[in-house]
């Protein structure tokens, strides 16, 4: 009995979310369909413009400045410059180098220094009110360019029977960021470690070949028959002669850590599992139904707006004229008339 | 006195102007035109009544000044007599008439109803100079009662006037009719004429 109350209490409850809901739902289309009118009555009617009072208005003069995405690194420095200058200039020159001449006259600039040095940048931007210069010395510092690096690597064996593991040790120099292994030269990666080890499991000659890149470049280098693996009489072919020992790590879940984060059933409050899908699909269905009354009943009622504002409020043009005598005679002023397409008439005095 | 007719070479004149140059407000007006509205007013349309108007308000202020004008002259003030009765004058040659400028204008206003939703105007300067000959007046108790161009020629420039500036877009010096006041007319209705003296 209690439980029957509760599945109750839990019923009305859904219900008068639902009408809460499709209320709240409600309101936003009335919201929203007196913007979809308001926009339908104002492209129908353009804003009031008057040419002849336009006052005449001086633009602000500009104010020249500039950015840099990056300010100092070694040669060659590609560096992207971004005009931040105030008042909407119209031209920009740029001396880029601080030589004087002319580098650049796009506003956002890119400049490629390839030699060390200090360099000052000097942007001149013009526009209608005036010209404005703004200059950063010593803005961009570029220094000597980084060694490329040296490839170079040992084991610790390079002989043995099969199943032979090798241990590399890297020993390029010039702070290589990247290694690149290939222990069979078959072309293949390997291993991109920096100190891989790796199990050769057929017997044979094997070179090895690592390629390390750093800021400044790359370079490789082979090892011709490094490796010699002799044969081992329990030794089964393998399809794979080699096979880095140690493997690219991957993240895994167990089945087990993945629990659902909410209880379907955790309180008596909680609405009936068993009829919540059901009250979903109703409240679904209900939903999308007042949506698409909602819509068909602002379709129909913006279109009849529209359509009977062009019925209502049909444009027409009036000229109308006269002159100014600049006060040596009275103006004339010259009455109003609607212009209809294929006029000719002739007025007559 | 009104003249409220074209003079025929002015509207020859403002018709080739418009050709040549177009009217940007025309154009202005023709584009927001077709769009807000389902009329088949066309760019010609409109342009044909801005000459029209045009030409009209030139005539019309190239008459009105060339009267004040002469009633400044030397001629005209001896011509005045003490006469209660009418009397006509006629002015042989008059020096060059320099006009002060005038300034005609068209409005175009777009409108809904009674509401307009938009404007623009476009004005021109008008610089004249106009030669006179045999100009016939007829004047009673000293105040003009008629006025007869006998033979007007004027050299006329138009200029375009805008915000800040002004540009001349047509000139022209030529011989000009005004229909109702020339010799045929004149001659027709001399036969009623008063006094008539030089």
């Amino acid at each position: 009995m209690i439980s029957d109350v509760e599945s109750m209490k839990a019923n009305l409850r859904g219900k008068g979310s639902f009408w809460i809901s499709a209320g709240f739902f409600l309101l936003i289309m009335a919201i929203l369909s007196s913007s979809l009118v308001v926009p339908c009555l104002s492209a129908t009617i353009p804003s009031p413009v008057s040419a002849r009072h336009t006052p005449a208005i001086t633009p602000p003069a500009p104010v020249a400045n500039f950015s840099a995405d990056i300010t100092t690194g070694s040669s060659p420095l590609t560096v992207h410059f971004s005009d931040a200058s105030l008042n909407t200039p119209t031209s920009w020159v740029w001396d880029l180098d601080g030589n004087g001449r002319i580098d650049s006259q796009v506003k956002d600039p890119v400049y490629t220094y390839r030699e060390p040095g200090v360099y000052s940048v000097t942007l001149t931007v013009n526009a209608g009110a005036g010209t404005d210069i703004e200059t950063k010395k010593g803005y961009i510092v570029v220094t000597r360019s980084a060694p490329g690096p040296v490839a170079g690597f040992t084991s610790d064996i390079t002989s043995g029977t099969a199943p032979l593991t090798v241990r590399f040790s890297d020993q390029s120099t010039n702070d290589p960021y990247s290694w690149e292994w290939d222990f069979d030269s078959d072309g293949r990666i390997d291993s991109r470690e920096q100190n891989p080890s790796a199990t050769y499991k057929s017997p044979g000659s094997y070179s090895v070949r690592l390629i390390v890149t750093n800021k400044a470049g790359a370079d490789e280098m082979t090892r011709g028959k490094f490796i010699t693996v002799q044969s081992s009489p329990e030794t089964p072919a393998q399809a794979s002669p080699v096979t880095p020992t140690k493997a690219t790590p991957v993240s895994t879940i167990p089945p087990t850590t993945i629990r659902p984060s909410h209880p379907l059933t955790t309180s008596p409050a909680v609405m009936d599992t068993g009829n919540e899908a059901p009250d979903f699909m109703l409240f679904l269905v209900l939903f999308i139904s007042a949506a698409l009354v909602a819509a068909a009943y602002l379709l129909i009622r913006s279109r009849s707006s529209c359509s009977s504002g062009n019925e209502t409020q049909e444009l027409h043009l009036e000229l109308s004229g006269g002159i100014d005598y600049g006060g040596e005679l009275p103006p004339v002023i010259d009455p109003a008339e609607i212009l209809q397409p294929g006029d000719s008439r002739e007025k007559k005095g | 006195m009104e003249w409220m007719e074209t003079s025929p070479e002015i509207a020859d004149e403002i018709d080739a102007m418009i050709r040549k140059h177009g009217i940007s407000a025309v154009r202005e007006t023709v584009t927001l035109f077709k769009k807000s509205s389902s009329s088949t007013l066309t760019e010609h349309d409109i342009e044909r009544e801005v000459a029209k108007r045009l030409s009209k308000y030139i005539t019309q202020g190239l008459v009105q000044l060339s009267i004040e004008r002469v009633r400044t002259t030397n001629e005209f003030q001896s011509s005045l007599r003490d006469s209660k009765a009418p009397y006509t004058v006629v002015l042989h040659t008059l020096l060059p008439l320099n006009l002060p400028e005038y300034t005609p204008r068209i409005t175009f206003a777009l409108k809904a109803g009674p509401t307009e939703i938009w404007r623009t105007e476009s004005s021109f300067a008008i610089r004249s100079l106009v030669n006179l000959k045999d100009t016939r007046i007829t004047l009673e108790e000293n105040k003009l009662k008629e006025f007869r161009f006998g033979s007007l020629s004027a050299a006329m420039s138009i200029y375009l006037k805008k915000e800040q500036m002004e540009g001349a877009i047509h000139s022209f010096n030529r011989d000009l009719t005004v229909p109702g006041m020339m010799a045929k007319e004149e001659k027709q209705q001399g036969e009623n004429s008063p006094n008539v003296s030089s």
